[in-house]
């Protein structure tokens, strides 16, 4: 693998068992996204483009084929091996948010340093820092109850780069928005990934964000059926 | 790490938490206060027992046995020099027993009639009535229950009918002149109390007594002849065997007390645990290994166990306080129903109680937290970001 590659997928085959018999949402996938890289796997409901995120990030896992992320194998890896991998390296943006309603802004944000067992002081650096670069520190108090929807994003946003990743994960984080918030969304992740090389993947079928988008990956029925480079990253 | 994102997870959840260790701390509390009052109510019987009838011990005429009243005219006879003197000192009250018939109202009842020192000071009876009036004939002293059946009040007088040492029958009339209020229902009904002088001149037994019980605290006499020393072992014998024989009864009561309390914390825990599945979907998310999940929420049920204990100690201890101090007032007197039980009954909590069911409850709550978050931990974490977890 080359030292820039992040994420490095041969015939990737995902499937489920339903009823008696198995259904295959991934019919044999082959990517390799390099480090920095802005890209989405777009495609309707049912393409395959959620469970594809999921195995990059070890949520899942492959039913065959190779799966190779920040130069770790994710074949045949345990769960805590990949638990690692995912505290240490990745960051996750979920739809829902995902924030623990019992915490503020600041303490969600702080969980994955906790995590990484990063000692206090540092630790309420990289929050403020993170906070800050979302634009929440009048926020940093709040429990998610008292926020807004693109407020939420905006945290989970801020956990997910607290840690400085190597790649984020996000899926469908601008289905819950409104265009606003979701253009706002958006040109903050565009920032995080130019200033931090932070790679991103995204699942989307949100149009709103396709124009950020620097590689659009199409999904349709667990196959790849358009990989190309946008005119954003052309330019 | 994970006691801080514990103690966070605890303080944050404020409502939740709070049901949970309110939940918790009533199981605690009930478990100790019902099982405490169990408790307490077999030891009152056996004090009730010891204050009024065995004191520090007794000695008996050879042919004494309490349980066949048929022996009773052959069981009594002059004491010997040593049990004497102790009577003589005051240290110990002689009883005569003899059977007895009375007719209250007309009606026939066979009694326990015993002879005692109305100034006697050695058992909790109050027998310094027999002697407040010189002029009734034969005072009787009887229990409230006894007054109950046979329909007799104070200054009442019924016909006493009795077998003398000679053989033959007599009668004579008494009067009830106090009605005894005592929780020990075997004084209670089925007997008169006489003073001892008038029973061993009704009885034609000058100076013999059946029995003698003596204070708490003196040793047993050197010379006893032949009568048999009973020490207060022997003589609650029987309240004993009672409380052997409740045992599995209450054993089975503090299980149950503990099969209500488990399932009302297992409800609230499980409830707790799975309506947070998506929140353990996410720590894994962010990388918390499956063991870790399962810690975190075994050592937030263990703390919610902690402050469950604190609250028990505060304020429900408090409760526990009062009630080992002043008593629970019965609603209604059970003596009347044979039962020893005091009209304000006083839980004893024992330490070994209180250890019992901490160790328990902390147990029951270190179960019901670690299996449901193992079996929420072994899903997989995308169904589990989904909050598919289900009991």
């Amino acid at each position: 693998m080359e030292n820039n590659t992040v994420i490095a997928i041969k015939n990737l085959v995902k499937q489920f068992p339903v009823g008696g018999g198995f259904f295959t949402a991934l019919k044999g996938i082959n990517l390799t996204l390099k480090k920095g890289e802005f890209t989405g796997l777009v495609g309707p409901s049912g393409s395959g483009k959620t469970t594809l995120l999921n195995i990059i990030g070890g949520l899942d896992s492959a039913s065959k084929g190779q799966v190779n992320v920040l130069d770790h194998s994710l074949d045949n890896t345990t769960h805590n091996e990949r638990a690692r991998l995912r505290r240490k390296y990745m960051g996750f943006i979920f739809q829902s948010y995902n924030l623990l309603p019992v915490y503020t802004v600041f303490e969600n944000v702080e969980l994955p340093l906790i995590l990484n067992k990063v000692n206090p002081n540092e630790r309420a650096k990289k929050v403020n820092q993170a906070i800050e670069w979302v634009g929440l520190t009048n926020k940093r108090d709040s429990k998610p109850n008292m926020l807004s929807g693109g407020e939420c994003q905006r945290t989970a946003i801020a956990r997910a780069i607290v840690n400085q990743p190597a790649l984020i994960m996000a899926d469908e984080p601008t289905a819950n928005l409104d265009a606003e918030n979701s253009h706002n969304i958006m040109r903050i992740l565009t920032k995080l990934n130019e200033e931090l090389d932070t790679s991103f993947v995204f699942a989307t079928h949100d149009e709103k964000i396709m124009g950020y988008l620097k590689r659009i990956i199409s999904l349709e029925d667990g196959n790849i059926v358009k990989d190309e480079i946008t005119e954003t990253e052309q330019n | 790490m994970l006691f801080k994102i514990a103690l966070k997870n605890l303080l944050g959840a404020r409502l939740r938490t709070f049901l949970n260790v309110l939940v918790t701390s009533i199981s605690f509390f009930l478990i100790i206060f019902i099982t405490g009052l169990y408790d307490g109510m077999r030891q009152h019987a056996k004090q009730v027992t010891i204050d009024t009838e065995v004191a520090g011990g007794a000695y008996w005429h050879p042919k004494y046995d309490p349980m066949d009243p048929m022996l009773f005219e052959d069981a009594h006879s002059i004491l010997p020099s040593e049990i004497d003197f102790l009577i003589k000192e005051k240290k110990a009250v002689a009883v005569l027993v003899s059977q007895a018939a009375i007719y209250p109202n007309g009606r026939i009842m066979p009694v326990v009639m015993k002879g005692i020192d109305p100034a006697q000071s050695i058992v909790n009876m109050p027998t310094g009535s027999l002697s407040q009036n010189k002029d009734i004939n034969i005072p009787v002293l009887i229990g409230k229950g006894m007054a109950n059946n046979a329909k007799l009040d104070i200054g009442d007088s019924f016909t006493i009918r009795w077998l003398d040492s000679d053989g033959t029958y007599d009668a004579d009339e008494g009067t009830v002149v106090h009605i005894m209020d005592t929780e020990n229902f075997k004084l209670d009904i089925g007997h008169i109390w006489i003073p001892i002088n008038k029973a061993q001149e009704m009885l034609a037994m000058k100076n013999e007594v059946t029995y003698v019980a003596y204070k708490e605290g003196l040793a047993k006499v050197k010379a006893p002849g032949d009568w048999i020393h009973r020490d207060v072992e022997y003589l609650i014998q029987d309240i004993e065997a009672a409380i052997e024989a409740d045992k599995p009864g209450n054993q089975i009561m503090f299980a149950i007390l503990l099969a209500l309390a488990a399932m009302g914390i297992f409800n609230a825990q499980v409830l707790s645990i799975f309506r947070r599945g998506k929140e353990i979907g996410t720590l894994m998310a962010l990388g918390m290994t499956r063991s870790r999940v399962v810690g975190l929420f075994t050592l937030e049920g263990s703390i919610n166990a902690i402050l469950a204990a604190v609250l028990t100690v505060f304020p429900f201890g408090v409760i526990l306080w009062w009630t080992a101090k002043y008593g629970v007032p019965m609603p209604i007197d059970y003596s009347e129903m044979g039962f020893m039980i005091a009209k304000r009954l006083i839980p004893v909590y024992s330490l070994g109680l209180i250890f019992t069911t901490t160790v328990l409850i902390f147990t029951i709550v270190l179960v019901v937290s670690y299996l449901p978050s193992k079996r929420i931990s072994r899903m997989k974490p995308t169904e589990a970001l989904r909050g598919k977890a289900t009991v």
